[in-house]
């Protein structure tokens, strides 16, 4: 049975939305903690709203672990509002808290969108937070504390109706007085478990009714508002609603949450506004929300719908547990960012911008008409081609800038990552960023994380020496990493820099040496060469397999994830000093403009970025020079090795071809190609080549990919950073 | 004829190449037509003729005579004696496959099983089984997993 309810299915995608973007500002404020070393009174704050946020729209949803995870941080941040000294040498524990419910929740918010969706037990992650909260002098932590799978089993039975599995309201003045005797002003989750917390247990449930004269208990009712159709402003009718809902009810949340936000008013008009309300009269709640203007009517969502939305601290609320499972097991900081990549803000701009170009190509198609059926004469036809190429080219840069997201998003993982792993290795590192404002494609941003995160960790693994070390080096005892990103000619740059022990030539190849790897007699291999060992499958300098890398797993991913992208991945290193590994990747993946050059049956496809010059044979004849086997080609102080395509492709330049020098530039370095005639220059839309072939061609012969030209044949698209690259590894012969 | 007597536990698509016939599991077969045009690649291993556009995303296409070992036809050979493509599809992988002439259908009755093939890979191909008929030429039935495997580890393979 699913877990939402059809009414909950609704709204599903804006909580994930909502609750991403939530879960984006928390992973910011954590990154701010690390950046300052504590949490500031504002990053207090932010941390609270936004977790108290989430605690209410994942009990409206019916997630009633998530719910009571974010409750208990709530109540640990509440610990620092009250007095921020508290934290004071404890921030690790807080910190930690908080990444461990950040994985949860990201982990939960990917999975809701699953088919046959069940949520996982928070039992692990409450446990974290409640023993920070215990090293705060919160309530104490108990390791028994957490819903476990037997709590599960003692408690309500699954879903209601198709409806989520929703926290039951514990019954009765015994439970209340628990709640008194416990010391603490809330009862959710698993806490105070000596005090027997108003669990709704069979024994719970079996507590006498409250006696004539007690106040009736607060219970938790969902109400599903429905506006009018003549209804306009819907996010505004949308607040009197839960202003007057608040009249009459302890709390009150309501989804969508954040009733100010951009396309809410769409969302409600088509989808209705649900209001968890605690209260202990629904029905005095529902008439004042009837009796106001605009709303058409109200329905009351079934009782196992009721949640923790208003719990707040006064609610004597317990969820019950869900079945047990581990929270996911994957390496730490590498939680998928494909569930964020899933939604994309637009701005009113960016439709106007597209609705412009609509209207536009709509005039362009009445002109072309006419142009076909007239037999005017006097028409320019090039005209036309060039209006409508000038269209494509708007509308393309328009449909790349939706997907437009700062790298600044990801970035509070690798804060993540350095921060875990300097803990657990007992290192002191520093991390910082620059360029985190730069925009590029989120399908690209989602693409390179994985491989900045290994990156990131083995410069923090490998790269940096323990403190003592460092000092025996006459180095400062804390080392640091730094993630640079730029954007250079149509290309993204990220490298990862560290001023650790650098990597040893002799080492390495020692290594690959046993490995196997070499292929050539060591003492024949150059620094660089020597340098680009450490891209092979199989790879590790690293004696000790340690508990983030020395697999030999990874670095070799990370080239070939660059160059899927049409990219590169390169490595500069000195001895002592540290290492830099630098990912280039293109930064559009849709279209982009290419020179067609012909290499005898091939047409290859040189994109327009990477071209510094074309020059023909005669001009370039002054540059050329032979030495050490190779040719090579010198221009303003310049000099590059030759790559003739023609022998890399195996191919024969014609004796009447003329060929030619293009002087390329890549991310690594620059070269000239040597190739034929160039025959135009065109917008190309770039596919992958097919997963039976892609490997070889992108890695042996520098092809990222193909793309479908004029006469439907396929032109090769040229990847100019790994080209530059084998010349560099001497993987080619050249001139 | 009794109800269901047509049913066949499996049907497979059977093609001549190089004198000897071959056939893919129906439901991987995609389409079955003329040779389409091809771009070559490069360097291209033995068989693989370069690659052909089906519905607008680049396919490999393969000589598959030039796949099985010992063949009197290397990939590099012309395309005339090819007449037809069939385009099959493994999982997320597709490839066109040249053959000289498609056979047409070829069915196991229930009951009826593959008989071993295991001897009978050939180069780049593997074969799940063989359809033996009698007064009939023997079927080698690809297996098209293995086969996808095999051409993929070889297209890594520097």
């Amino acid at each position: 049975m699913a877990f939402f309810s059809p009414d909950m299915e609704a709204l599903l995608d804006i909580y994930q939305r909502e609750s991403f973007e939530q879960l984006e500002e928390l992973d910011g404020c954590l990154v701010d903690a690390e950046v300052q070393g504590g949490f500031t009174p504002s990053c207090v704050n932010a941390i609270f709203r936004v977790v108290h946020s989430m605690k209410s729209s994942a009990a409206m949803m019916g997630m009633a672990d998530f719910s009571t995870c974010a409750h208990k941080l709530e109540d640990l941040f509440q610990l620092l509002r009250d007095d921020p000294q508290v934290a004071q040498g404890l921030q690790e524990q807080v910190s930690g808290a908080l990444y461990a419910f950040s994985d949860y929740a990201r982990s939960e918010l990917e999975r809701t969108s699953d088919d046959g969706y069940q949520p996982a037990s928070a039992a692990a992650v409450l446990q974290v937070i409640e023993q920070a909260a215990a090293a705060l002098g919160g309530e104490p932590a108990d390791d028994d504390a957490a819903p476990t799978s037997a709590d599960a089993g003692k408690q309500e039975a699954g879903p209601v109706g198709g409806r989520a599995a929703a926290p039951v309201v514990a019954e009765g003045a015994e439970a209340a007085k628990g709640q008194a005797a416990a010391g603490t002003s809330e009862a959710t989750g698993a806490a105070a478990a000596t005090d027997e917390p108003a669990l709704a247990t069979d024994a719970a449930l079996a507590e006498p009714m409250p006696e004539a004269g007690e106040a009736a208990p607060c219970e938790e009712h969902v109400l599903h508002v429905y506006l009018t159709e003549d209804c306009r402003m819907e996010n505004v009718r949308a607040f009197m609603v839960v202003r007057r809902a608040q009249e009459h009810c302890q709390q009150v949340a309501s989804v969508p949450s954040d009733l100010e936000k951009e396309g809410v008013d769409q969302l409600i008009r088509t989808d209705g506004l649900l209001v968890c309300a605690l209260t202990s009269n629904v029905d005095a709640v529902q008439e004042a929300i009837e009796a106001l203007p605009y709303v058409q009517r109200v329905e009351r969502e079934a009782a196992a719908a009721a949640t923790e939305a208003a719990s707040d601290e006064e609610a004597p609320g317990e969820f019950k547990a869900a079945e047990v499972s581990e929270a996911d097991g994957s390496a730490k900081g590498e939680v998928s960012h494909a569930s964020l990549a899933k939604f994309t803000t637009v701005s009113r701009a960016q439709v106007e911008k597209l609705r412009s170009i609509t209207g536009e190509l709509a005039v362009f198609g009445n002109a072309l008409r006419h142009a076909v059926t007239s037999d005017d004469a006097e028409l320019d036809l090039e005209s036309l081609l060039v209006r409508q190429q000038r269209l494509l080219a708007e509308l393309e840069s328009a449909t790349a800038a939706l997907s437009l997201t700062p790298v600044r998003t990801v970035v509070s993982r690798f804060y993540r990552v350095v921060h875990e792993i300097a803990r657990d290795e007992g290192k002191r590192v520093t991390f910082e960023v620059s360029g985190e404002d730069i925009e590029i494609d989120s399908g690209l941003l989602d693409a390179v994380s994985a491989p900045l995160i290994h990156l990131i960790r083995n410069a923090v693994d490998h790269g940096i020496e323990d403190a003592q070390q460092r000092v025996l080096s006459g180095k400062d005892p804390v080392g640091s990493v730094r993630l640079a990103v730029r954007s250079l000619n149509g290309m993204i740059e990220f490298r990862v820099s560290d001023d650790g022990a650098g990597v040893s030539d002799a080492q390495v190849l020692s290594h690959a040496q046993k490995a196997g790897l070499l292929d050539k007699p060591v003492e024949h291999y150059t620094h660089e060469e020597a340098l680009d060992l450490l891209f092979r499958a199989g790879f590790s300098t690293n004696s000790e397999v340690s508990r983030y890398s020395g697999r030999g797993v990874g670095t070799d991913v990370v080239r070939d994830v660059a160059m899927e992208l049409g990219g590169v991945a390169s490595v500069e290193s000195q001895e002592g000093r540290g290492s830099t590994f630098i990912l280039a990747v293109p930064a559009s993946m849709t279209m982009q403009s290419c020179v067609h050059l012909l290499v005898g049956r091939h047409t290859c496809l040189v994109p327009v970025r990477a071209i510094r010059r074309i020059c023909l044979p005669e001009q370039a004849q002054a540059g050329l020079s032979v030495g050490g086997g190779a040719q090579w080609f010198t221009q303003l102080d310049q000099t590059m090795p030759v790559l003739d395509l023609f022998q890399l492709f195996g191919e024969q330049c014609a004796a009447d071809e003329t060929p030619l020098l293009t002087i390329v530039d890549g991310p690594n370095g620059a070269a000239a190609l040597l190739t034929g005639q160039a025959v135009e220059q065109s917008m190309v839309v770039e596919q992958p080549l097919p997963a039976l072939v892609a490997h070889r061609y992108a890695s042996d012969l520098g092809i990222s990919g193909c793309a479908v030209l004029a006469n439907g044949l396929l032109g090769l698209v040229m990847n100019v950073g790994q080209l530059v690259q084998l010349l560099k590894r001497g993987g080619v012969q050249h001139g | 004829m009794a109800e269901g007597a047509n049913e066949v536990r499996a049907s497979y698509a059977e093609f001549v190449a190089d004198g000897a016939h071959y056939a893919f599991p129906s439901p991987s077969v995609r389409q079955v037509g003329p040779c389409p045009s091809v771009t070559p690649l490069p360097l291209a291993r033995a068989g693989l003729q370069g690659l052909a556009l089906h519905e607008g995303r680049a396919v490999p296409v393969y000589r598959f005579a030039g796949l099985l070992e010992g063949s009197q036809l290397p990939g590099g050979s012309p395309q005339d004696e090819a007449a037809v493509c069939v385009l099959v599809q493994q999982g997320q992988m597709s490839a066109g496959f040249l053959f000289q002439r498609a056979q047409g259908l070829v069915g196991l009755e229930p009951g009826e099983h593959l008989a071993p093939a295991d001897a009978a890979d050939q180069g780049s191909v593997r074969f799940a089984g063989i359809i033996s008929r009698e007064g009939q030429p023997p079927v080698l039935v690809v297996d098209l997993e293995k086969t996808f495997a095999l051409l993929e580890e070889e297209g890594e393979q520097a």
